[in-house]
């Protein structure tokens, strides 16, 4: 397959939604996510209220979670893992931590859904997670549960969608 | 200091919305498959106004037995695609689940970048790449691009992020992408400009 470019599209990678805590949250919730894109990116910068370093868990279409393959490193050490049922974004802790989360053909109603995301705790961690939501059902609504405990103050939640020409 | 409008969105900076907003990611073509077996994606006479590209990919290979995933590779050009031995290095890090490990290659004529699920039918599971070209249109640096991939099959997978370079200084107008095995029908690569 060859493709001559000959014009591009209209500016794309468009803002859904935006959301930063005035208080603490357990759960963050995207409702009626326009089907209009091609791809989701969801950024995160979070912290929780307390304790060690925990995963934050994607859940979709409010049901089920995802599958995910993990390569991480924690301070000098490396490891990886499957996760068959629960898709992790990256670690957070009580300092703030980052994940940019990766959602592609999120609208289709044919094929899984395939996820690649990074996410970081600054002084400590990396994850990469090479995920899917095994469904073939359109990806309408989202959730990003803390697991275990609450995303503090001032934590960001931005979602966007980017339209493929 | 560097001002923070100027850093990239995508894999290094997606959270920059006022970067976004005044329109500095845009839309070039989108390639889809649509019927199984085609072995190679190409992108011609790119254009040459962003600073750099970026290649949004889902893939799934033909099913091949014995295999659980096929590696793909790319190739990039100026007028024609270059497939000169010693042109290209690459290197990659991936975890499976049991191990972690590296590849890649010093000198090769081609770059590995990505894994992607084999299947029989083409609706189950897909391989993700999100890649970065810097700097493409520049005349006088070999040119690197970088990713992070991967697939998940539930009980099985792999998660990889890698980099590669292309040891010539010519811009970049043409790319392709190819694996042996094929690709099933809705792979997709999209391909993007960044101001």
């Amino acid at each position: 397959m060859g493709v001559n470019i000959t014009s591009t599209s209209a500016p794309t990678y468009v803002p859904i939604s935006t959301q930063t805590l005035l208080s603490s949250a357990s759960t963050i919730n995207f409702n009626s996510i326009p089907g209009t894109y091609t791809d989701l990116v969801l950024v995160i910068n979070t912290k929780k209220t307390s304790g060690g370093a925990a995963n934050p868990i994607l859940t979709f279409n409010s049901g089920s979670s995802g599958s995910g393959v993990r390569i991480y490193s924690y301070g000098s050490a490396t490891g990886t893992s499957i996760d068959t049922s629960n898709l992790y974004v990256g670690d957070y802790s009580t300092t703030f931590s980052q994940a940019i989360v990766h959602i592609q053909n999120y609208a289709n109603s044919t094929t899984y859904k395939p996820i690649i995301l990074r996410g970081s705790i600054i002084d400590s961690s990396v994850v990469i997670n090479a995920a899917s939501y095994n469904s073939t059902s359109p990806i309408t609504q989202m959730s990003l549960g803390a697991n275990a405990t609450a995303y503090d103050i001032g934590s960001t939640f931005n979602l966007y969608g980017i339209l493929a020409a | 200091m560097t001002p923070i409008n100027t850093l990239l969105p995508g894999i290094l900076d997606s959270g920059i919305t006022g970067n976004l907003l005044v329109n500095n990611y845009l839309s070039i073509t989108t390639a889809t498959v649509t019927s199984g077996g085609q072995t190679t994606i190409t992108f011609n006479s790119i254009p040459q106004t962003y600073t750099n590209l970026e290649i949004r990919m889902i893939g799934q290979n033909q099913f091949s037995s014995g295999s659980a995933a096929g590696w793909s590779s790319m190739r990039v050009g100026n007028g024609s695609i270059d497939s000169t031995s010693g042109h290209y290095a690459w290197h990659n890090v991936y975890g499976d689940g049991t191990t972690v490990g590296a590849g890649g290659n010093g000198s090769d004529s081609s770059m590995g970048f990505a894994r992607f699920q084999f299947n029989a039918t083409p609706n189950s599971t897909f391989g993700s790449t999100v890649m970065t070209i810097l700097d493409y249109t520049n005349t006088t640096k070999a040119k690197t691009m970088k990713y992070i991939g991967g697939y998940s099959a539930i009980s099985s997978g792999q998660s990889l992020s890698g980099d590669g370079v292309w040891t010539q200084t010519s811009a970049i107008d043409t790319i392709t992408f190819f694996n042996g095995y094929g690709f099933q029908p809705y792979t997709q690569f999209a391909l993007y400009g960044v101001k």
